[in-house]
């Protein structure tokens, strides 16, 4: 059964994707300002990410003599672009704009793309910091990648289907981070990962001078720097149908559960940011691999018995 | 036009501010950084991201040659100031601020003839030759290659990468890259020579750029948190980080009652030793790793027992091939930590009977 929105919410998506984002930085801002002893005033924060693309906008674009221009662009206009075909499928309420029988796997096949971006936005600047970067990230996403399937898949086998809206109606009584908390687990720090951002943010770490973003100005900075906040709130998003019940909730329509929920999602992951200091590759890949890698399979494997026992599939 | 001064003075509002100085600049750094910090003005990583660029001190002839290729590579609008003194500080960033807002000005700065060309500085000499490039990772043309002619000349004046075997004897691209002297959280002045393969540092030479006869020391405790702020933003730890640099502007500038200091770094200390991710992050098997957060331990202890007044015993400051020595083998991520920690000072400062002058 397919339970798309009207058309319209094409249009309205990027916007509210930009405006949760924009909420998610001028957060960030303020709980930055606590960490350092410096509180940031929330009216100085509210304005802070208008005030950066304008900056950005103003500023001039840069190339790198025998840099890939074209690799460069193409993989600064992908993350953004990656991030909100993801989000396509999100359901706004209990209807996603687009309700794909395969949801979940176009969710992560989006994903994805962010490892071609980053890797090509690195490649491309010319610049040892931004191929460092780039290495980085693709070291990053071997790591992410497997745990994050297996936390998607888990909630698939949940609902006993790849459908998102499914996945939702499936947690109707249950919500499926009660049943599934390690892959609930899993999938927040894939979301991190994939969004290189917070304790993942080596790709374009300080120590690379910016990294993959080291040689990047004016707008084209603005992309990158934008598609990864699209691409963080989109991911994060995502674990509110997959795991947090989706539009289900008392009281509230559900459109405004899953915003309530997002909003939480996002919460948690700017507050634990400032706390956790930047995970360095070698030490990532290892415990991804040999810890939550397995983990996750198990995980799989439990709430596949318990949906074979319930007389599933 | 109206409506592009506005824009532009919007944008100026909140720059980006990219602080440039040699050996011995430290204090007047961290008088700039302070001001930066007050108005919460963020620190750029690179020049790309930079619209004020901070040259403070008197640079000599060769950082004086980085920081042009430094700012060829800063888009505009853009700003350039050099601060000698403390006093100057407020003002010229005022300055800064006013001169990003002027469109005019700005016109100036940005000539029509297309994008600005940056040379990364990815690039190696030709093999055989001394690496001594000069500058950070963004450099015009002019000094990009200039003494390593002879080679190939490609599109762009660029080199390629040379070949060499890996740790596991594979034949990988090699790069040849100056780290420094501007980069964030790195020590003034410093320039690492370095062979790079993947992420990996096969060869490791540091330098101080111009030979500087006598530098200012700073005191003992300021040092070490000044070294201390480098590890733990390094480490991802922008708050610690934040807050120990205020302790070291405390102590510089004063503003503070020793008391409160103490209870402070206490706090920094409890917070650094009580990270479990923290150690996870910082422990590895590979060389020099481990000891890094036993050095940053180590930093604020006796930073502590400067402020304390108790017995401060001087800090360890590594010379320049001890160095290079540690830097051999380990991953980018652990070199910029080792260097930190390092925190090397010139063959003078070291107060050695030998007298070998600075830079080599």
């Amino acid at each position: 059964m397919n339970v798309a929105l009207p058309l319209g919410w094409a249009v309205l998506l990027p916007v509210l994707l930009l405006a949760v984002a924009w909420a998610a930085v001028a957060a960030d801002v303020v709980v930055a300002g606590r960490a350092a002893g410096r509180p940031v005033p929330w009216t100085t924060a509210a304005a802070l990410p208008g005030r950066e693309a304008l900056r950005l906008l103003v500023g001039q674009r840069r190339r790198a003599v025998a840099g890939d221009e074209l690799l460069r662009g193409v993989g600064g206009a992908v993350l953004p672009i990656a991030a909100l075909l993801a989000a396509a499928v999100l359901p706004l309420g209990l209807r996603p704009v687009a309700d794909l029988g395969v949801g979940i796997v176009w969710f992560n096949a989006m994903e994805v793309f962010a490892w071609a971006a980053v890797w090509l936005v690195g490649w491309g600047a010319n610049s040892t910091m931004s191929l460092i970067g780039g290495y980085r990230f693709v070291a990053q996403g071997l790591g992410w990648e497997l745990p994050h399937m297996f936390a998607l898949i888990t909630a698939a086998i949940g609902a006993q289907s790849l459908r998102v809206s499914d996945v939702v109606a499936a947690q109707q009584g249950l919500w499926f981070v009660v049943i599934m908390p390690v892959a609930f687990v899993a999938f927040l720090l894939s979301v991190a990962a994939m969004a290189f951002w917070g304790p993942f943010g080596a790709p374009v770490g300080r120590d690379l001078a910016g990294g993959a973003a080291a040689e990047l100005g004016g707008v084209d900075r603005l992309v990158v720097l934008t598609g990864r906040w699209l691409l963080l709130v989109a991911a994060a998003a995502m674990a509110v149908p997959l795991f947090l019940g989706g539009g289900h909730g008392p009281w509230l329509p559900a459109w405004a559960w899953v915003l309530v929920k997002t909003l939480a999602v996002l919460a948690a992951l700017v507050g634990l940011r400032h706390r956790i200091p930047t995970i360095r590759m070698e030490r990532w890949t290892e415990f991804s691999l040999v810890v939550l890698t397995p983990a996750t399979i198990a995980q799989a494997l439990v709430v596949t018995l318990v949906v074979l026992g319930e007389g599933g599939v | 036009m109206d409506l592009r001064r506005a824009l532009l003075r919007a944008a100026a509002a909140r720059p980006h501010v990219l602080i440039i100085g040699g050996l011995g600049t430290d204090r007047l750094r961290a008088r700039v950084e302070q001001e930066v910090a007050r108005r919460g003005w963020p620190v750029a990583s690179a020049p790309a991201d930079a619209d004020v660029v901070v040259v403070i001190g008197r640079p000599g002839p060769e950082l004086r040659a980085v920081i042009d290729g430094v700012w060829t590579g800063v888009p505009a609008p853009r700003s350039q100031i050099w601060i000698t003194d403390e006093d100057e500080v407020s003002s010229a960033l005022d300055d800064s601020v006013q001169e990003l807002a002027d469109l005019a000005a700005q016109r100036a700065h940005a000539p029509r003839s297309g994008l600005p060309a940056i040379h990364t500085g990815v690039f190696p000499p030709e093999q055989g030759h001394d690496i001594s490039e000069q500058s950070g990772h963004d450099e015009p043309g002019e000094h990009g290659h200039h003494h390593h002619d002879g080679g190939m000349e490609l599109p762009g004046g660029l080199a390629m990468a040379d070949l060499g075997e890996d740790r596991d004897g594979l034949a990988l691209d090699q790069l040849h890259v100056p780290l420094g002297p501007v980069l964030p959280e790195w020590p003034s002045g410093l320039v690492v020579d370095i062979v790079l393969q993947g992420d990996v540092i096969q060869e490791a030479r540091s330098r101080f750029l111009d030979d500087v006869a006598a530098v200012e020391r700073q005191p003992d405790a300021a040092r070490a948190l000044d070294s201390a702020a480098r590890v733990l933003a390094l480490s991802g730890w922008e708050g610690p980080a934040a807050r120990a640099r205020g302790l070291r502007d405390v102590l510089l500038f004063g503003g503070g009652e020793t008391v409160r200091i103490l209870e402070e770094l206490d706090d920094l200390r409890r917070r650094v030793r009580r990270s479990r991710l923290l150690r996870w992050v910082l422990r590895s098997a590979g060389a020099g790793r481990s000891e890094v957060l036993e050095a940053l331990d180590d930093k604020l202890l006796s930073a502590r027992a400067a402020v304390a007044g108790a017995g401060a015993e001087a800090p360890v400051a590594t010379d320049l091939p001890s160095l290079d020595a540690r830097l051999v083998g380990v991953e980018f991520a652990a070199a910029r930590l080792i260097v930190a920690v390092a925190d090397p000072l010139p063959q003078p400062a070291l107060a050695r009977p030998t007298d070998q002058g600075g830079a080599s």
